[in-house]
């Protein structure tokens, strides 16, 4: 009986440090993230009192309305463009051709280089005097004046660009393991009864990939919800607004406004979203498990 | 068009995509080899060559800024980050792998949701606590915050690797009279010694990249990483230049780490997070 006793709480030792931590570093931040946007809150003081919900009025000001748009933007065709070029690449470098294994090393570099970093070569890259494109652009005659990649109206979709450069490795890698799945002989017999290319992507590579493609496309989704450092460093959510995402607008609130409030208000929208997309992916993950 | 053609065709099509999105991936890489060989009045004349050969900017970069320092701190919080990740992992992972118990269902959510959390959504309260309980700008105050964010992955990614190993070798050692524990660390951790050191490699690289932690939780000069400390030269007047030979200094060593390692490392990637 002793020994069955100790069955029962061994696995509760194991996971104690991560349990303790979790509630240290997760828990408490996140009811505290609950009670400050309750009331009038500072980084100094924490909680300071009750106001009626007003921190949440911020949540549908056309400043925050803004911010949400523009992360949605960002997010869906961030999140687009790295599925479709994750297939795409996967796609092409699936079955053997020369210099394979060369092009499958290249394209997975993004994945080792950190946001902070990717941000300081694309904004040196992107320069709108000295960049790289603009000269490139320039010396083949293709632009008389250089384009401001960071300014008003483009901003947006650079900074989409650059999430997809960072985001696509991951896409490739998941893709790439999930097609060599695919048995050959599906693929030969289609070709013996004189299947086209594409008919044999949707009909035989497409219904193989789905699972990993639902649960790929979740979490890069939930993951460029709260990308900071890139847009932090290559626009500080400029010009005018135009890239200032959710994530960046919390640290602004907090950190810049001292609205602690405020941010933590916002805070609990994306976290209600994020927490979403990470429940559905986590129910699905069991779902496939199971069977 | 006869079959032939028709595989010639798309093989040519896949060749020039994959050499397409090649040379994207490589650009702003090569960029910043070329400007990190250009003196600084040059830049802007040569940008597709490094005409200029001018390897003084290397050895300029460690007066210019105090590049060794931000190395120092980089290296802590990476190697603090990894060795706490492999060891807290080694133990949720082996719970979650070999035992039934109750709340592991809960228990794993958790640890999953960890996985898509926002930093930023946290890093105020985490703030918070850390300068109540005079954390703040420490190395272990910013380095259990990372782990908060990041101990999903190894763990998932070691539970994948523990599911591998038959239990009957434990059950033949407990025979024998060795503890969980001493089975664990005796037969189930040298079996995935391939695992530990993935593990291991994947959260430094978390580590390595940290931007918003150390840039919210430290103040002092000696606790600024890297990816702080090089982002701080741009500004109005950046030194380019000198921005990219400390972004290549801090990435071309992540990069050698990968393309050595790389077939364990893209395997651990996908065991980690899409079973």
């Amino acid at each position: 009986m002793g020994k069955k006793g100790i069955n029962k709480i061994e696995p509760y030792l194991f996971i104690l440090p991560t349990v303790i931590l979790l509630i240290f570093i997760l828990g408490i931040p996140l009811v505290n993230v609950v009670r400050f946007s309750l009331g009038k809150s500072n980084i100094i003081q924490g909680f300071i009192e009750w106001n009626s919900f007003g921190n949440f009025q911020y949540l549908v000001s056309s400043k925050f309305l803004k911010a949400l748009g523009v992360t949605g933007i960002y997010v869906a065709f961030g999140v687009i463009g790295t599925v479709v070029f994750g297939i795409l690449v996967a796609l092409s470098l699936n079955k053997p051709m020369p210099l394979r294994g060369l092009f499958r090393s290249i394209v997975i570099i993004p994945w080792i280089v950190p946001d902070a970093f990717a941000a300081s070569m694309w904004k040196w890259v992107l320069n709108s005097q000295y960049g790289f494109i603009n000269q490139l652009l320039m010396e083949l005659n293709l632009i008389s004046q250089p384009i401001s990649f960071l300014g008003d109206g483009k901003a947006l979709w650079t900074v989409i660009v650059v999430r997809v450069w960072k985001a696509a490795p991951f896409m490739i890698i998941s893709l790439i393991a999930a097609l060599q799945v695919i048995p050959l002989d599906i693929e030969e017999a289609a070709d013996l009864d004189g299947a086209s290319a594409i008919q044999k992507f949707r009909y035989i590579t497409l219904p193989y990939l789905k699972p990993v493609l639902v649960t790929t496309t979740l979490i890069v989704t939930a993951w460029t919800f709260q990308i900071f450092d890139t847009v932090y460093i290559m626009t500080t959510g400029g010009p005018a607004r135009q890239t200032q995402l959710v994530a960046l607008e919390i640290y602004n609130k907090a950190f810049l406004d001292y609205d602690l409030g405020t941010a933590c208000a916002i805070a609990l929208v994306v976290l209600l979203i994020v927490g979403m997309i990470g429940f559905f992916k986590f129910k699905r993950e069991r779902k496939v498990e199971d069977i | 068009m006869s079959r032939k053609t028709k595989r010639k065709l798309i093989l040519t099509g896949r060749m020039i995509f994959a050499i397409c999105w090649s040379v994207f991936t490589l650009i702003p890489i090569y960029t910043a080899f070329v400007t990190s060989l250009t003196k600084y009045e040059n830049i802007g004349k040569s940008f597709l060559w490094p005409t200029d050969g001018y390897f003084q900017n290397y050895i300029d970069i460690w007066t210019r800024i105090d590049l060794l320092g931000y190395f120092k701190a980089t290296i802590i919080y990476a190697v603090g980050t990894s060795l706490i990740n492999v060891l807290l992992a080694t133990f949720a992972a082996y719970a979650l792998s070999r035992y039934r118990f109750k709340g592991k269902v809960f228990y794993s959510f958790i640890i999953f949701i960890t996985q898509v959390l926002p930093q930023v959504v946290i890093s105020i309260p985490v703030f918070m606590i850390l300068n109540k309980i005079h954390l703040y700008d420490t190395y272990i105050g910013v380095i259990i915050a990372i782990l908060a964010t990041s101990m999903a992955f190894p763990i998932l990614l070691l539970q994948s690797f523990f599911d591998g190993i038959p239990v009957a070798l434990e059950e033949a050692a407990a025979i024998d009279g060795c503890s969980r524990v001493g089975c664990l660390f005796r037969i189930v951790l040298p079996l995935s010694a391939p695992g530990i050191a993935t593990t291991f490699a994947l959260s430094f690289f978390t580590g390595w990249g940290q931007y918003l932690y150390p840039l919210i939780l430290t103040r002092s000069a000696d606790k600024t990483p890297l990816t702080v400390g090089i982002a701080r030269m741009i500004d109005n007047q950046t030194p380019w230049e000198m921005v990219m030979v400390g972004t290549l200094l801090a990435i071309i060593p992540a990069i050698i780490i990968y393309l050595c390692a790389q077939r364990y490392l893209v395997q651990g990637m996908t065991a980690g997070a899409v079973k």
